[in-house]
């Protein structure tokens, strides 16, 4: 073809994709029919921000502070919002048995690696 | 770290997850949501191995309890009785098998390692379990 007159069509999701009476759960789950990770990376973000909160914090109240136990708390919190996020509906089985698998690693190598003999 | 707290922490941890999937699952399961973690084939065979391993332990226990109050004190001097602490054997060896289901296997197929790695690390862990257990009933470990 010449002149280079192509289009492509794609239909990227918009508020008028959602159904005639739409919950919350409906829009909040709008992004993943675009790209399926959404809102895992914005609980890794939530992970990383209750991780240094925890971190920085400690250190500057002068505790002893430990990384990995902040890790470790940080999971159990998004262990929950996540758990929060499958009631209403935005987070996916997939996305779930990731954070599981994470959270579960993390607070076995804390675990393991905090308790004296 | 000693056997002792190895096998205190396995049994914390297995404790501890299963307490984690007992919270997703009830509260999942009252909330009705659609799509339940239980969905997942390998969480659902994880959580049933993980229940039916710690539900063992407490009978398994009572046993080897059971074994060590019946010996009869008419041994010789000398001769060590190697019943009860083969049943305790057996119990740890139901924690750490426990353990492996739900921390090893759980992580090993959904990041997509490889069948073969999964199964080398599987046969390691038996022919550590077997050392361990005869290094303990030899008393080279005594703790």
């Amino acid at each position: 073809m010449e002149g280079g007159d192509y289009s492509i069509m794609v239909d990227f999701p918009d508020l008028s994709s959602l159904s005639g009476n739409p919950t919350i759960g409906d829009f909040l789950s709008l992004p993943n029919s675009s790209y399926p990770y959404f809102w895992a990376w914005i609980i890794g973000g939530i992970w990383l921000i209750i991780t240094f909160s925890l971190y920085f914090g400690a250190k500057e109240r002068k505790l002893s502070e430990s990384m990995l136990s902040c890790m470790a708390v940080a999971c159990f919190a998004i262990l929950v919002l996540s758990v929060l996020g499958t009631m209403i509906g935005f987070i996916s089985v997939e996305i779930m048995v990731y954070i599981l698998v994470f959270s579960i690693g993390i607070i076995a190598v804390w675990i393991f690696t905090t308790r004296k003999s | 770290m000693n056997l002792k707290n190895i096998l205190l922490n396995m049994g914390i941890l297995a404790l501890l997850v299963f307490g984690l999937m007992a919270f997703i699952l009830t509260t999942q399961n009252e909330n009705n949501v659609a799509l339940s973690i239980t969905n997942n084939t390998l969480i659902n065979d994880s959580f049933g191995s993980l229940s039916s391993e710690l539900t063992s332990v407490q009978p398994q226990s009572q046993t080897a309890l059971n074994t060590f109050q019946n010996i009869t004190p008419n041994e010789n001097l000398g001769v060590w009785q190697v019943t009860p602490i083969v049943n305790a054997g057996r119990t740890a060896r139901v924690i750490i098998v426990g353990f492996w289901n739900i921390l090893v296997k759980l992580p090993v197929v959904i990041l997509g390692v490889s069948p073969l790695v999964s199964s080398l690390l599987n046969g390691l862990l038996i022919i550590l379990l077997i050392l361990g257990a005869w290094a303990w009933w030899k008393g080279v470990i005594t703790q």
